[in-house]
């Protein structure tokens, strides 16, 4: 898995979750899985700017309409934009948008974030060369009894390694 | 299976189809006594001497018995005579003429009963080293005892409630696991099947401290077999991985791996008709009755912590989710935070494991197995137990088969843990007097004499077990985790 951010220029990075502020994404990420392990990792708070974006949010919340602010006011720890009329800040916290953003590699992998458990395919696994994440498949649960068993009808030969059974 | 095409015979089976040697009650009480003396055994000088001793003790009494006919009566000369001349050589000196006699009849009678209950011999080749594995089919093991009992019960049943208006249980045959099973079992292949259960015992007791047999036992008992006495049979001996010769990173994984491969290799050689019957059932056939199929199931592992974590394929104590049943994580266990955590998840952890495995098959590096680390603690190899049914499938039941091994977790490991707090509790409480059974270093041998006499090395868990305050009362936190599943038995 490859570097998850570095460092932007004069961008300061805060985590979603507490006052502590990173100079990289990637130091952010480690703080965030380190000291706040339960929490979402790959989506930020609905309520969360930037502080690098926080002076143009402000500037154009003072352009919308009061209404609209008032409207959209939750407690939070920063503004928050306005949702429908502000297509551009909005992709800041747009699960998609961050994702590519948080690096090519977390995008192929979104399993090490904290959204729980999150199904993948049976042999994704292989195709990244990585081991098994933890996943539930409640179907066909006498696969894994037929799979340990041809494990060891044709262990050891890992030249002759293949799909034994069919990956459900 | 590949080590399955090189399993031999350990002894011919044509050995096993002779008659014994030792056919009388006196022959089979010295055979005995050779075989059992001591524990492993007389070795072939003390048989020799055996031998002569019972020689001696053999011409003794014939010839004061001789002596005392020939007091008694002088008028049956004639007769008595005839018959000291037919009795010349006792009952031993006819069959073993010579002391090595003796000896060659106790190694053919071993061999006999060797290929009598068909033990065999497979090469089992882990990294680049061939191990010997002496094991028997446990499934036929299973249902010779099954065959060969007095009395059996094939079907389980509840017990009432007691006077006390809980549940009373007596034997494996009542326990939920049991019951559970039996439910499946017959909705899968009719009312004339049955669960033949079996427990396992793994133990780390060595046969032979010598060096020249270095191996560890496997024993197995048949649970619907209900004669008086409970019969654990031997049925296999797990190879001993000796520990690496250098002392780096390397070949420290090189000996782990191996140790691991080895185990679960042979619990597959073990397994491997085991688990077909464990789908199908097999049929069997009571005098008497109709034919009844047998679907044979694990319903027990009797092992300590170390060894249940060997043979789930997990690591050892020092890992962050150090319980086989619960993902409880080493920070908030034995507190209150601990207690509600989730169960662990048998079809994940096994597909994980399985993936593993291949990954490891593939390419050995450490750092692959690094999400199968913290993620579940996991090692990447597959347990073999998870082949058979019911373990995976089904009920799931693979965590809930592990058994407590009174003798090592209550005799030993209690002791030793309790032992290491005595000398800071006795200077205290002796206030520099000596303690009753003597002094400090006197008292400590006292308290370790249970482990002294084993022999054996104690390995208890690194781990305080942590305490949860339950109500008013104080609870051993891993008795509370682990007495779950152990209600049912």
């Amino acid at each position: 898995m490859g570097r998850q951010g570095s460092a932007t220029g004069d961008a300061c990075w805060l985590c979603w979750y507490c006052t502590h502020v990173f100079v990289s994404r990637a130091s952010r990420m480690r703080h965030i899985s380190t000291r706040h392990p339960r929490r979402n990792r790959l989506v930020p708070p609905v309520d969360f700017v930037e502080v690098h974006h926080r002076p143009v949010v402000a500037e154009h919340r003072r352009a919308a309409p009061t209404a609209l602010v008032l409207a959209a006011g939750t407690p939070s720890r920063a503004p928050t934009p306005h949702r429908t009329d502000d297509p551009p800040l909005n992709r800041l916290t747009a699960p998609g948008h961050h994702l590519q953003e948080a690096g090519g590699a977390q995008g192929e992998h979104p399993l090490i974030g904290g959204l729980g458990v999150v199904s993948l395919p049976t042999d994704a696994s292989r195709m990244h060369g990585s081991l098994a994440i933890p996943r539930r498949r409640n179907v066909f649960q006498t696969s894994v009894a037929a799979r340990i068993q041809a494990y060891y009808e044709r262990c050891p030969r890992p030249a002759r390694h293949g799909d034994w059974c069919p990956h459900l | 299976m590949p080590e399955a095409s090189k399993t031999r015979r350990l002894v011919p089976p044509s050995v096993g189809q002779r008659p014994s040697r030792f056919d009388t009650p006196l022959l089979r009480q010295a055979l005995k006594f050779a075989l059992s003396a001591g524990g492993p055994g007389l070795s072939q000088a003390d048989q020799k001497m055996f031998l002569s001793v019972l020689l001696q003790a053999e011409d003794g009494g014939r010839t004061r018995r001789r002596g005392r006919g020939r007091d008694a009566s002088t008028t049956g000369r004639a007769s008595l005579l005839r018959s000291s001349s037919d009795d010349d050589d006792g009952e031993l000196a006819r069959m073993f003429p010579n002391k090595s006699s003796f000896v060659i009849a106790v190694r053919e009678e071993q061999r006999r009963v060797l290929s009598k209950l068909c033990w065999d011999e497979t090469p089992v080749e882990v990294e680049g080293t061939t191990y010997k594995f002496y094991s028997r089919d446990l499934l036929l093991a299973a249902l010779d005892l099954l065959l060969n009992a007095g009395h059996v019960q094939l079907w389980g049943e509840k017990l009432g409630n007691g006077p006390d208006g809980t549940r009373m249980r007596a034997d494996m045959m009542d326990s939920d696991i049991f019951l559970s099973e039996e439910v499946i079992v017959r909705l899968l292949h009719g009312s004339s099947s049955f669960v033949l259960g079996v427990q396992l015992f793994v133990d780390e007791a060595v046969v032979s401290w010598s060096g020249a047999h270095y191996m560890y036992p496997i024993r197995a008992r048949v649970v619907n077999v209900r004669d008086r006495t409970i019969q654990w049979v031997t049925v296999g001996y797990i190879p001993h991985v000796g520990k690496p010769a250098t002392r780096t990173g390397a070949a420290r994984r090189r000996a782990s791996d191996t140790r691991n491969a080895v185990l679960q290799r042979c619990l597959a050689i073990l397994l491997r008709r085991f688990v077909p019957a464990s789908q199908t059932g097999v049929p069997v056939e009571f005098p008497g009755h109709q034919k009844l199929t047998a679907v044979s199931r694990i319903v027990g592992l009797v092992a300590e912590q170390l060894g249940e974590r060997s043979v789930m394929c997990l690591m050892g104590n020092a890992c962050e989710f150090f319980c086989t049943h619960c993902m409880v994580r080493r920070q908030v266990a034995g507190g209150p935070a601990g207690v509600g955590a989730a169960q662990r998840d048998v079809t994940t952890l096994l597909d994980a494991q399985l993936d593993g495995a291949i990954s490891r098959d593939r390419d050995a590096r450490p750092s692959l197995r690094t999400p199968l680390r913290t993620e579940h603690s996991s090692l990447a190899f597959v347990p073999a137990l998870g082949a058979v049914w019911g373990l995976a499938t089904d009920d799931k039941r693979l965590f809930d088969i592990v058994s407590f091994d009174l003798l090592h977790v209550w005799k030993l490991g209690v002791v030793r843990m309790v032992s290491q707090r005595l000398p800071s509790f006795l200077r205290i409480s002796c206030a520099g007097k000596s303690a009753r059974l003597g002094p400090l270093t006197d008292t400590l041998e006292v308290v370790n004499l249970r482990a002294w006499e084993m022999g054996h090395l104690c390995v208890p868990s690194p781990t305080p077990p942590g305490y949860v305050t339950w109500g008013s009362s104080v609870v051993p936190a891993g008795c509370y985790r682990r007495r779950q599943p152990r209600a049912s038995c």
